[in-house]
């Protein structure tokens, strides 16, 4: 493998790394946001509110520079690494919760009062009639969401993330050949977005056929 | 709440971000001792400047990183170096985010008063870049009807580029346009499209583009007195300045840094230590 493809894979397995745990804590976020907006607390609702419009409310590039430059003011000094993956998941985490949010309204509330009327207990009708639905009908905006985070972590750069964009800008500030070298990444990153699609399509599959939805 | 109402909101999320941003300025300064008992020294660079500071074989390379390596073998420390992009990385530097940034700046007025600069450690001219053969840009002295490129402000090369614009548009002479950059490499590519006639930067990495490709680019010529280059710390860190200093001078009269001068712009440079800062320097 020659020196610039080593560069590029290496940039890539960052570029992976950031959105696997963006994705992963991206989606326990989403869970927890889109539970406290269904609390019977007001001020956990607020609270969960105000958090997705702020993040709705800035870009990621924002967002990635507040937690590289401001958190270290609350004792919280990340690497860069780190701190693009914070801002990761804290971003794919609001997006998905109002995935969460849609995907709930989308159920009948008839169903709800049935299971109500069957005396199943709240835990049950949330774990067995609520949630398996919202799995289905959240996976085709899922994927969008991930495909924008594995986009969106190119901003990492900023902050002095080597990933798979700032590899080739690095490449390319020595051999003056943007051309091949913004193809490359291209594929590279088409690459990872197909993958993700194929994943997300099987696991589709398999719930629609496991559902009767 | 109407759009606007609503964007001014905004507005205002984003004016009060950068005020605590702007806010959390570093209070005590670092010296070397504590860079010593660190173990490190945390440098940010932009590694996107050949032959001063760039990327081989995944490592930061060039001139600077030799001058870094002598210090932090004199110190016996280990130079941390990350590279980011020039636009955010002297708010890093009042984060702490580092303690240095070696990057390629030109140690300019408005810079001295806000920043630490060391003693340079290279001298330079503002040149400019054409197509080989393109008979449209003349000299420095006539932009009429030109789209000139140059980094995004604010950089050293393109305030000289203002200055000189200014005056020549009071003699009719003016630029029919100044286009920006984020880096080097965008610029050539645009250089080479077409889209811009020429490019303002630094002479030294512009002579290394030249000797790369010397079919396709030629330097038109310089303008305005040579300038120095130094590195940049906090304004309270001057104690660290000083150590640097004391590096950088021992590497000069030692001949080594002529040494790394002539590995990497393929000739020696005389750099002052005294009479260097402009008025009001930190």
């Amino acid at each position: 493998m020659s020196a610039e493809a080593q560069a590029l894979m290496h940039g890539a397995l960052f570029t992976l790394e950031a959105s696997v745990v963006g994705a992963v804590f991206g989606i326990m976020i989403a869970v927890m946001i889109a539970l406290l907006r269904q609390a019977a607390l007001a001020p956990a609702r607020w609270i969960a509110a105000a958090y997705v419009s702020f993040i709705r409310g800035t870009p990621l590039f924002v967002q990635i520079l507040v937690v590289y430059f401001l958190l270290p003011g609350v004792g919280l000094d990340l690497s860069p690494l780190q701190s693009g993956m914070v801002a990761l998941s804290l971003n794919s985490g609001a997006y998905i919760s109002e995935m969460i949010r849609g995907a709930l309204t989308a159920i009948p509330p008839g169903q709800v009062e049935a299971a109500q009327a069957l005396a199943i207990p709240r835990r049950w009708i949330w774990l067995r009639i609520i949630l398996p639905q919202v799995a289905v009908l959240i996976v085709p905006p899922l994927t969008v969401e991930l495909a924008a985070l594995i986009k969106g972590s190119a901003l990492l750069s900023v902050v002095g993330v080597v990933e798979l964009t700032r590899s080739a800008q690095q490449i390319i500030a020595v051999t003056f050949e943007p051309l091949g070298t913004w193809a490359k990444v291209a594929f590279l990153y088409f690459l990872m977005c197909f993958a993700l699609g194929q994943l997300t399509r099987q696991l589709q599959r398999l719930k629609t056929t496991g559902l009767a939805v | 709440m109407g759009a606007w109402a609503k964007i001014r909101v905004q507005i205002a999320l984003g004016a009060g971000l950068v005020s605590m941003l702007m806010s959390a300025h570093a209070t005590a300064g670092v010296d070397v001792n504590q860079v010593k008992a660190k173990g490190k020294l945390a440098v940010a660079t932009e590694a996107l400047y050949e032959p001063f500071e760039f990327v081989k074989d995944g490592k930061i390379v060039g001139y600077g990183r030799d001058i870094l390596d002598e210090i932090g073998k004199d110190w016996n420390v280990k130079i941390e170096q990350a590279d980011l992009p020039f636009g955010g990385i002297l708010t890093g530097l009042l984060q702490k985010k580092y303690d240095l940034v070696a990057t390629t700046m030109i140690i300019n007025p408005e810079r001295v008063t806000k920043y630490a600069f060391t003693m340079p450690i290279a001298v330079t001219r503002v040149a400019a870049l054409k197509k080989k053969g393109d008979t449209k840009v003349k000299s420095l002295d006539d932009l009429t009807g030109l789209t000139v490129g140059a980094i995004v402000p604010p950089a050293g090369p393109t305030a000289v580029l203002e200055k000189l614009n200014a005056k020549l548009t009071e003699q009719g002479k003016g630029a029919a346009k100044i286009v920006h950059f984020q880096s080097d490499p965008d610029m050539v590519l645009a250089l080479a499209n077409g889209q811009i006639d020429v490019a303002i930067e630094n002479q030294l990495p512009l002579n290394t583009i030249v000797q790369k490709q010397p079919t396709k680019f030629e330097i038109v010529g310089t303008t305005g007195d040579p300038f120095f280059i130094g590195w940049a710390l906090r304004p309270d860190d001057t104690a660290l300045r000083d150590a640097i200093n004391a590096e950088i001078k021992r590497l000069r009269d030692s001949g080594l840094l002529a040494e790394f001068q002539k590995k990497w712009f393929g000739f020696t440079m005389t750099i002052p230590d005294s009479g260097y800062m402009p008025p009001g320097a930190i």
